[in-house]
């Protein structure tokens, strides 16, 4: 369809504002009134409408297809205050910030609206940055491409980039990248000097041209500002940086770390700041101690554990292996809170995910024994489908990729591997029928926090729709916009009747955040009047719903919805018992130590 | 509880039908909905809605008649009941002109004519263009995101951003009637 009559600039411009979502309210007037009065402008607004919708749509096809975004859930940005949000380029505020500037490559204006806090922040990080500029031996561009992957060297090349990559990603696991980060977010790409790199949620690996490798582990948010060098604006790295490397250097919050050939972590969470040495020696000093105006650094004396005890005034220390400091700042004083030993649980990217979860048929007795209508124990599993432990139950059909892990004596079904888009489904609807009582118990070991769709029942559209939820049980992810109650928890929705409608059901959320990498015991209950979690035997939330659960129901487990992967669950899971029945306290901590007094017995050659 | 298996013929006939009609009609729907509430997000929501209404009372549906019209003006609805909702934040299109629209949109129908000269309008535009295009809406609309990556002002991407558009949507209208689609 054409339009005989053209619109005039005016209206189109007003037709590219409501597109942009920029349209005033005098504009939205103007258009309508425009649109109330000419055929051909509503044919062309039409027109128009139609053209975005697909940009659109093939854009969000681009970054489904790049693991970039969840289907339904981009969360916003997060409180990612970076160098990058710090100068807001929105505002049209005069002025420019030299030092940032000049050290990022970019010509950027200050927001004087923010918040002092992040203005110092913003200082602290430009001075860094420049500082990093003034001292880095830049290489010559052609030795840093040979020495960073071919992939990002040819990805720089192919786009024709003025800027020199210094780092490219190495692997990822269930990332969902910032809308502002450059990356192409595949294997390979490139990152360049002075590069934001927002991550929500998930695992990635890095490897800097300079050898250094580093872990991102979502909500995070830094900039690499040489191959030796970045800065961490929040969230939790952990770093290995080789002998090769003399002198890395981070600034975290307040703190500017130091480190060659040692491994460490380090966490910024607000004015928090946390550093644990796991190998070699970690120096952490005030950002801007021994600087002085002229740029010559005055030498600091290196202090050690025993000369800064909780509570004093930090200055520049040094970290032994084995040991951690967290660190506080306030009023831009900052302080020592603790000392204690490295704690590699603080960090998903140092634990391993092996591990067997210790299952012998004593503990699927002690289940049986309670009369579970289905129970799969990911034993057994013929023709992709696994294997019911209850014979009239129903079977969980394997959709697409998933792996089985373990040894002789338990294995369980390992969810989400790079690469790998797997789920389960069962094989038949859930019909209830006897009551309005019912439970779901498992075993579950998430690979880090995200939000991911552990177990739902749901009414399913045959299209690509959402599924209307009956039950849901949720890891949530840690996405800031969601209220701090309810981030890295475990989430258990019963909703009737089913509906995609958030507004709807009532949602039980665990008291405390969810481990990684370890295994839990996890139960939602639900009677006539109240819905219960109870993670490891524990009563860990409680929630009053008198309503029933629904007919008729597709299972799902490993994602939310059969058509589309939404919400994955990445992690391992076992030995999941569906019950119509609530189980009480007593019977769940009876479960819970059949694992503890059974046992079983290590084999020589068992892994 | 019981288990039961889903075997129900007249069921599944009607969701093959079912999908059948939505599959044919949805991208249309969802325009539909864009015009009226200009945001992807609240777009999509709606449509979800809308979807699952109409699959609920798929049933109630005439066979022979205007499927289209008809999920039109449960689409409608729907965007009717939002904006109620969001009336105080937002100013949208009066019932007036979303009526009218709602009318001509069903009109245009499909366009897989158009949707087909897109694809190849996309790939005569600049290297250059292509680049910015795909970034500008791989960014959410972050406009300012984009200008930063490209070194250059807001102003500049939203001037350029909007002569592709307008670029795309000539090449479009002239394709389509030069090869008669139209």
């Amino acid at each position: 369809m054409t339009s005989a009559q053209e619109p005039s600039p005016e209206l189109e411009t007003l037709f590219n504002e409501f597109l942009d979502d920029t349209i005033s309210e005098d504009g939205m007037r103007k258009l309508s009134a425009a649109l109330g009065q000419s055929v051909s402008a509503r044919s062309f607004f039409l027109r128009f409408c139609q053209l975005h919708l697909e940009l659109v749509t093939d854009a969000e096809v681009d970054k489904l297809a790049s693991g970039a975004i969840d289907p339904f859930c981009e969360p916003e940005d997060l409180i990612s205050k970076s160098p990058a949000t710090v100068i807001d380029l929105a505002t049209g505020m005069p002025g420019q910030h030299p030092l940032l500037a000049k050290a990022l490559g970019m010509p950027l204006a200050f927001n004087f609206r923010l918040p002092a806090v992040t203005f110092l922040v913003g200082i602290l990080v430009a001075v860094f940055c420049y500082e990093i500029w003034l001292k880095t031996p830049r290489p010559r561009d052609t030795e840093v491409v040979d020495r960073v992957a071919p992939a990002a060297a040819d990805a720089a090349e192919s786009v024709g980039s003025r800027i020199t990559p210094v780092a490219y990603l190495a692997s990822t696991n269930g990332c969902n990248w910032g809308a502002n980060s450059p990356l192409a977010q595949a294997l390979g790409s490139a990152v360049n000097l002075g590069d934001e790199i927002t991550l929500h949620e998930g695992i990635a690996e890095f490897r800097l041209s300079s050898g250094v490798s580093m872990s991102i582990e979502g909500p995070a948010a830094l900039v690499i500002t040489s191959p030796a060098s970045l800065v961490l604006q929040h969230g939790k790295v952990t770093v290995h940086v080789p002998w090769a490397v003399a002198d890395f250097r981070m600034l975290a919050g307040s703190c500017r770390i130091n480190a060659s050939e040692a491994e460490f972590g380090v966490r910024v969470v607000g004015d928090e700041i946390s550093i644990h040495a796991f190998m070699g020696q970690v120096i952490a000093s005030p950002a801007f101690e021994g600087e002085s105006v002229d740029g010559l650094a005055a030498e600091t004396p290196i202090r050690h554990e025993s000369d800064l005890a909780n509570g004093s005034e930090f200055s520049k220390v040094s970290i032994a292996t084995g040991r951690s400091v967290a660190l506080s700042n306030r009023n831009n004083v900052t302080k020592v809170k603790q000392w204690k030993s490295a704690d590699f649980t603080e960090f998903s990217t140092k634990l391993p995910m092996a591990g067997g979860l210790p299952i012998t048929s004593a503990y699927a007795n002690v289940v049986l024994a309670s009369k579970p209508m289905d129970y799969w124990r990911f034993e057994r599993y013929v023709d992709d489908v696994v294997v019911n432990e209850v014979a009239e139950g129903a079977e969980l059909k394997v959709v697409g990729d998933v792996h089985f892990v373990g040894d002789a004596n338990n294995r369980a079904v390992e969810l989400g591997r790079p690469g790998s888009d797997g789920f389960l489904l069962g094989n038949s609807a859930i019909d209830r029928s006897v009551g309005p009582e019912y439970s779901v118990e498992l075993w579950l070991k998430p690979s880090h926090v995200h939000n991911g769709s552990i177990v739902s029942m749901a009414v399913q559209l045959p299209t690509e729709m959402r599924q209307r939820n009956a039950l849901y049980l949720q890891l949530c992810g840690p996405n800031q916009t969601e209220p701090a109650h309810q981030r890295n928890r475990i989430r258990f929705l019963h909703r009737d009747p089913p509906s995609t409608n958030s507004a709807t059901g009532t949602s039980c959320y665990a008291r405390d955040p969810y481990l990684v990498r370890r295994w839990q015991h996890v139960a939602a209950v639900k009677d006539a009047a109240q819905m219960r979690v109870y993670i490891d035997g524990e009563l860990v939330s409680l929630e009053r719903d008198e309503t029933t659960l629904a007919s008729q129901l597709d299972l799902i487990v490993g994602q939310a919805g059969k058509f589309r992967r939404v919400h994955p669950f990445i992690g391992q899971l076992d030995e999941l018992a569906i019950y119509d029945r609530a189980l009480s306290q007593d019977e769940l901590k009876f479960h819970r130590r059949a694992v503890e007094e059974h046992r079983p017995v290590r084999r020589p050659g068992d892994s | 509880m019981s288990i039961q298996h889903e075997s129900n013929d007249a069921r599944r006939l009607s969701d093959d039908e079912y999908v059948q009609h939505f599959n044919r009609y949805k991208k249309p729907l969802l325009r539909l909905i864009y015009c009226m509430v200009r945001n992807t997000a609240d777009a999509d929501d709606i449509f979800q809605q809308a979807a699952v209404t109409i699959w609920e009372k798929f049933s109630e549906f005439e066979p022979g008649t205007d499927f289209y019209s008809w999920a039109c003006s449960i689409a409608r609805y729907k965007v009717r009941d939002f904006l109620k909702r969001k009336a105080r934040r937002k100013i949208f299109f009066s019932d007036d002109i979303i009526d009218q629209l709602a009318a001509e949109q069903c009109e245009l129908g499909l366009d897989e004519a158009r949707l087909q000269a897109l694809i190849r309008c996309r790939q005569k535009l600049t290297p250059d263009d292509q680049t910015l295009l795909s970034e500008c809406y791989r960014s959410g609309g972050k406009v300012v995101d984009v200008a930063k990556h490209k070194g250059c002002s807001v102003g500049a991407v939203y001037f350029n951003l909007r002569r592709i558009r307008r670029a795309l949507l000539n090449c479009i209208d002239r394709t389509v009637t030069h090869e008669g689609f139209a």
